[in-house]
């Protein structure tokens, strides 16, 4: 009796409970398949990745779930999943960057890199997206003789008032540290304790403060990007631009399908957008970047006045580690 | 020789009171008997006895009554007065009537020989019963048991403590078998002979020498002084002191 | 579990409490909550349906008059040429512009752009001379299509809706552009909704185009997609707002409809963590309630059964606190009483029996004259005496003396007196019993003085002859004394067949029932319990087969002075 009684409330509570589950909004129908499905991982800033993902989206109708971070948080997260491939795509961060991860890339297909220009591609599991040349930067304001080369930066005039970001930290900025060593003749552990006694122990966190560490006087001198410093000087930052003497690197980022990943033809879809005219195009004429097109190349003014430097990314890919320690035992030594 | 008369409207008193006592022994002899009070009164004016013993219910006169005659008469016959009535009024009235002693029936034959004795004394010498009469026999071959008990008591009578149950454990044997033989072969118990025996030897402790009467209680066994008394006068029918007094 | 509850009273209450308490509770929590959430969500959708009817329908006209509008101009023979030959009415193109403008209810900038992208002709906000890219965005996706397509705006504009306009061989002459910014939408969805509601717009794969609070539009629509695209449910950021979506067909944009919820996701959830704190409260309280409950009520009960064990086992003293004004207290009370009355009532029997001993004895006395009991003993005795027969007088003699001793004198007699009645009441038995048994009598002379009640020490002694040595012969009694604790001991022992078990239990508790044939042992027992109190009486000590010593145990109370008229006899 008292059974038949519990068991009654019980199923009549069940019932309650289990309408008012039933009255909650699903917009189930309007979800995309997982055919036209596509996620990216990307170290880009929003305002360069949101036009173009907006764009093939429009173009192809993929849903597109971006999740942006730093390169080497990306990388470390790739990683992490390389059981399980959560993301298809790596968008951005430096080639040696992605070089150094290769293993977690899958191989793309020969036919993709049509039209790209010989130099900047090397490997199989990557594909340069556009090309980014280190500058030095200094205070339009304070600043009346320049330094004009790498070898300049070493002056004891800029001692202590260089802004440069940690290469541990930004991929950037081990770049623009290969690339001095690159361009100074000499040892390079002798040319690396150099420049870290130019610095005096001041290292910035980010690789996004050099310029305003440079245009608010903080510093007199700075070594960042090309884009990034052509974005400052739009925004109406009082710095400028000095191509090096003594020669620079143009390092481009790239773009990596990740191994074993859900999507691999949206991925590759992605891939020929982006490599695609329409999109390098906008590079040149709306990012203060250069393109990887080998035809695009040729109109880019700009980008043949720069004095470049034979950049070998698989060396310094490799050298990573021995530099980073190298570096790090300076800082230690402090 | 004393001469007694007996007055009781009872034969079975008369015959009782008059063979029961052995009046011999006391140096009386019953000179005659009475049925009533006036009777009694009768003989009593004619033989002139030396000792009256009456009752007080009787027909024709009560005994009270013949006393109060007797002594209106001038006889100065001393008197012992036996009564189922234990009243006061009347004990009072018999000693105002010159009355000896006051007995209740039924008594014992020993308390009436134990008051006559008192009497005579006053008039003769007085007769003390001997503390060999005392003891309860002892058969003339006592079991084991029996003689070693007697020899027991005889060496530890002055013992306060002594008890059946030390006598039986001394003589390795148990309290009632000790029991059942003694009260067969002497018709006594154990603890009773070693009261008696313990008086008897106060007996002659008194009437030997003069010593105190705690002394005497003490010597004996006992530590309570007025137990010992009435011990005493419960077998004697004389107190301590009376007894001394009558054997010097 | 059922017997677990009716096995005590106590349990009983803890689950009555229990469920008294938690079953509102539950039926709150469980039942009531889920139909108020469940109602208000109701409600809310319903709402939102409505408006989204109102909202939706807007739009599809909208989106519809573009299309037409789209389609109209792109086949307009002024355009066209405007176009092809780069020569123009400038009035009756404005003229077209403003018709269409008109027709599309003037939310929407209009832009006839050329194949260049550069806006030719303008109205209602889009500027002359401006410039849309031909390779990307929305002209880009005209170029690509026949139809009117709809694109993702930037800046200010909230959508642009297109169509190419194609020369003879399909080339692309130019194009003409509707442009939506965000006040025309404000414009459009304000006419239809004049609620609190939020409404976003989003393009096909959910992106934000529009939110009624534009500086929300970017954060919700990226939550909602989200959810969307992992299968969950919408709930926008912070679960405050309820989300209805339906597809506009035309454009194949999304439009949002957002309701403040009444019953938001906090609310809900602090709902059911007020409910299980309030159950466990409640549980809490009902443990303890029923405790203190069951506690009241049942100490008062055990203390009631506990003296009600004692009044069993003979203690009458025990009483009952009387603290209490309720059923309880009412009960101690009658309880306390009764047993008052019980042990006056007690008190008062063994006072009227003595009493009619007392009255029985004096009555005999009175009626039976002793005087006669006496005389005739006395002729009994003289009777023997003269027929020889020494035993006869002994008897009679012996007799009298009990007789008389136990009607004169006083209750209380020293024990010296006592033994020597025993030692009458010994002899008559002994010719009896034709000396089938001895008795010692062995009491130290410091004992001989203390105080007795008057022939206390027959019935024990009758008992040992009668029970313990009758079959025997060699029956052996002995009558001892001992001091113990400042008590006197007296004890009569005998060496016969002993007591059965029975019988000694019920002669040493201290409840002693009529024990019929020893009923003497019992009288004398409570005799003594009268007079000197529960610690004093008989005790026995015996087995079957074993010596039996029955024992009764007094105060000492000494005879100072030596009483004259006592021995002096």
């Amino acid at each position: 009796m008292k059974l038949n009684f519990f068991a009654l409330l019980l199923c009549f509570v069940i019932a309650v409970v289990s309408s008012t589950a039933a009255a909650s909004s699903s917009a189930d129908s309007f979800a995309p398949d997982d055919n036209i499905r596509l996620v990216i991982y990307t170290s880009h800033k929003v305002e360069i990745y949101q036009p173009i993902i907006r764009e093939f989206e429009q173009r192809t109708g993929i849903w597109v779930q971006v999740t942006s971070g730093g390169t080497n948080d990306m990388l470390r997260q790739i990683a992490l999943e390389s059981d399980y491939a959560q993301a298809d795509l790596m968008f951005g961060g430096g080639v040696e960057s992605l070089d150094a991860y290769s293993d977690y890339f899958d191989e793309l297909p020969a036919d993709i890199g049509e039209g790209l220009d010989t130099h900047a591609t090397v490997s199989g599991k990557w594909l340069p997206f556009s090309l980014l040349p280190v500058v030095l930067i200094y205070n339009s304001k304070l600043v009346t003789r320049p330094p004009e080369s790498w070898a300049n930066l070493l002056d004891s005039r800029w001692s202590g008032r260089i802004a440069y970001a940690s290469p541990d930290i930004s991929g950037s900025s081990y770049t623009a540290l290969v690339t001095l060593l690159l361009a100074i003749p000499g040892d390079d552990e002798e040319i690396l304790r150099l420049f870290y006694q130019s610095l005096e122990g001041k290292v910035l966190e980010s690789s996004g403060y050099v310029v305003d560490a440079v245009s608010e006087g903080d510093c007199l001198v700075g070594i960042t990007l090309e884009e990034t410093a052509l974005k400052g000087i739009a925004a109406g930052k009082e710095i400028g631009i000095v191509y090096p003497a003594d020669g620079t690197s143009s390092v481009p980022d790239g773009i990596a399908i990740i191994k074993d990943c859900a999507h691999r033809e949206n991925a590759l879809a992605f891939i020929r957008f982006v490599l695609g005219a329409d999109v390098q195009r906008r590079l040149i004429t709306s990012y203060y970047r250069h393109s990887v097109l080998s035809a695009l190349m040729d109109d880019d003014t700009q980008a043949q006045e720069i004095q470049l430097l034979d950049y070998d990314i698989q060396w310094a890919s490799v050298q990573k580690d021995r530099i980073l320690m190298l570096w790090n035992q300076m800082v230690a030594g402090e | 020789m004393h001469r007694i008369l007996i007055v009781d409207d009872e034969l079975m008193v008369r015959r009782g009171v008059a063979l029961g006592v052995d009046w011999q022994q006391m140096g009386c002899i019953v000179a005659a008997e009475a049925t009533n009070g006036a009777e009694g009164l009768r003989l009593a004016l004619e033989l002139k006895p030396d000792l009256i013993i009456t009752d007080i219910r009787m027909p024709k006169m009560d005994g009270l009554a013949m006393l109060a005659e007797l002594r209106k008469q001038g006889c100065n016959s001393k008197a012992i007065v036996l009564t189922a009535y234990d009243e006061f009024s009347f004990a009072q009235k018999a000693l105002r009537l010159g009355a000896v002693d006051y007995l209740l029936k039924p008594f014992r034959d020993q308390d009436l020989a134990g008051a006559v004795t008192r009497i005579l004394e006053q008039t003769t010498t007085p007769c003390v019963p001997s503390p060999q009469s005392l003891l309860p026999d002892i058969p003339k071959a006592p079991s084991k048991y029996v003689a070693e008990t007697v020899q027991y008591i005889v060496c530890h009578y002055s013992d306060h403590e002594i008890g059946i149950a030390d006598i039986a454990g001394n003589l390795c044997v148990s309290e009632s078998h000790l029991s059942h033989v003694f009260k067969k072969e002497t018709n006594c118990t154990v603890t009773s002979y070693l009261t008696c025996y313990r008086i008897h030897v106060a007996m002659m402790k008194l009437r030997d020498h003069r010593p105190k009467i705690y002394e005497v209680a003490e010597m004996v066994g006992y530590r309570d002084v007025n137990y010992f008394g009435s011990i005493f006068k419960k077998l004697t029918g004389l107190s301590p002191s009376e007894y001394q007094e009558r054997c010097t | 579990m059922k017997h677990w509850i009716r096995r005590s009273f106590k349990t009983r209450i803890f689950f009555t409490v229990l469920l008294v308490s938690l079953l509102p509770l539950i039926i709150c929590d469980v039942i009531m909550l889920p139909i108020l959430i469940a109602h208000s969500e109701q409600k809310l959708a319903q709402e939102s349906a409505q408006q989204m009817r109102l909202i939706q329908t807007a739009l599809t006209d909208v989106m519809d008059s573009l299309n037409r509008s789209l389609r109209e101009l792109s086949r307009d023979k002024t355009v066209f040429t405007m176009f092809s030959e780069n020569s123009a009415d400038d009035s009756a193109l404005y003229a077209l512009l403003f018709q269409a403008a008109t027709n599309t209810g003037n939310y929407a900038g209009i832009g006839l752009y050329d194949d260049q992208g550069i806006c030719r002709y303008a109205i209602n906000g889009t500027n002359l001379g401006s410039v849309l890219p031909t390779d990307w965005g929305v002209l880009y996706a005209a170029g690509q299509s026949a139809e009117p397509v709809y694109a993702d705006g930037s800046g200010d504009t909230v959508f642009y809706a297109a169509i190419c306009v194609r020369d003879e061989e399909q080339a692309i002459a130019g194009y003409v552009a509707f442009s939506l910014d965000d006040n025309g939408i404000d414009r459009l969805f304000s006419a239809v909704n004049n609620t609190p509601t939020d409404i976003l717009l989003l393009n096909a794969r959910w992106e934000s185009l529009y939110h009624t609070r534009s500086s929300q539009g970017d954060t919700v629509a990226a939550a909602l997609r989200q959810q969307l695209l992992n299968g969950e449910k919408l709930t926008g950021t912070g679960g405050e707002f309820a989300y209805l979506v339906e597809k506009e067909q035309t454009s194949g944009f999304f439009i949002v409809v957002q309701n403040p919820k009444i019953l938001t996701d906090t609310i809900v959830r602090a709902f059911y963590l007020i409910s299980i704190l309030m159950g466990v409260l409640c549980l809490l309280l009902c443990f303890w309630g029923a405790w203190l409950l069951s506690r009241h009520l049942s100490r008062p009960i055990q203390e009631l059964s506990h003296a009600m064990g004692e009044v069993e086992r003979g203690r009458y003293e025990v009483r009952l606190r009387e603290n209490r004004e309720d059923e309880l207290g009412l009960l101690s009370k009658g309880f306390n009483r009764m047993t008052r009355e019980y042990l006056l009532n007690l008190k008062r029997s063994v006072q009227r029996q003595k009493e009619l001993n007392d009255t029985r004895l004096r009555m005999m006395q009175a009626q039976l004259n002793p005087h006669f009991l006496y005389n005739t003993l006395d002729s009994m005795k003289w009777l023997g005496a003269a027929n020889d027969m020494p035993q006869f007088a002994e008897m009679a003699t012996d007799l009298a003396f009990i007789l008389r001793s136990s009607i004169t004198g006083s209750n209380l007699i020293p024990l010296q007196k006592e033994l020597e009645l025993i030692e009458h009441y010994i002899n008559i038995q002994s010719i009896r019993f034709e000396d089938r048994f001895t008795c010692e009598i062995d009491i130290a002379e410091r004992y001989q003085s203390c105080l007795v009640p008057k022939l206390v020490l027959q019935p024990l002694v009758e008992n040992a002859i009668l029970h313990g040595v009758a079959g025997q012969d060699d029956g052996y009694i002995k009558i001892s004394a001992h001091e113990e604790a400042n008590a006197l001991i007296v004890s009569v022992s005998d060496n016969g067949c002993g007591m059965p078990e029975e019988v000694l239990e019920q002669l040493n508790s201290p409840d002693k029932r009529i024990l019929g044939e020893h009923l003497g042992l019992h009288n004398v027992d409570s005799i003594i319990k009268l007079y000197f109190g529960a610690s004093y009486g008989i005790t026995a000590d015996s087995g079957l087969g074993r010596d039996t010593r029955v024992s009764v145990r007094l105060p000492v109370i000494r005879k100072e002075e030596t009483d004259a008229q006592d021995f002096d006899r």
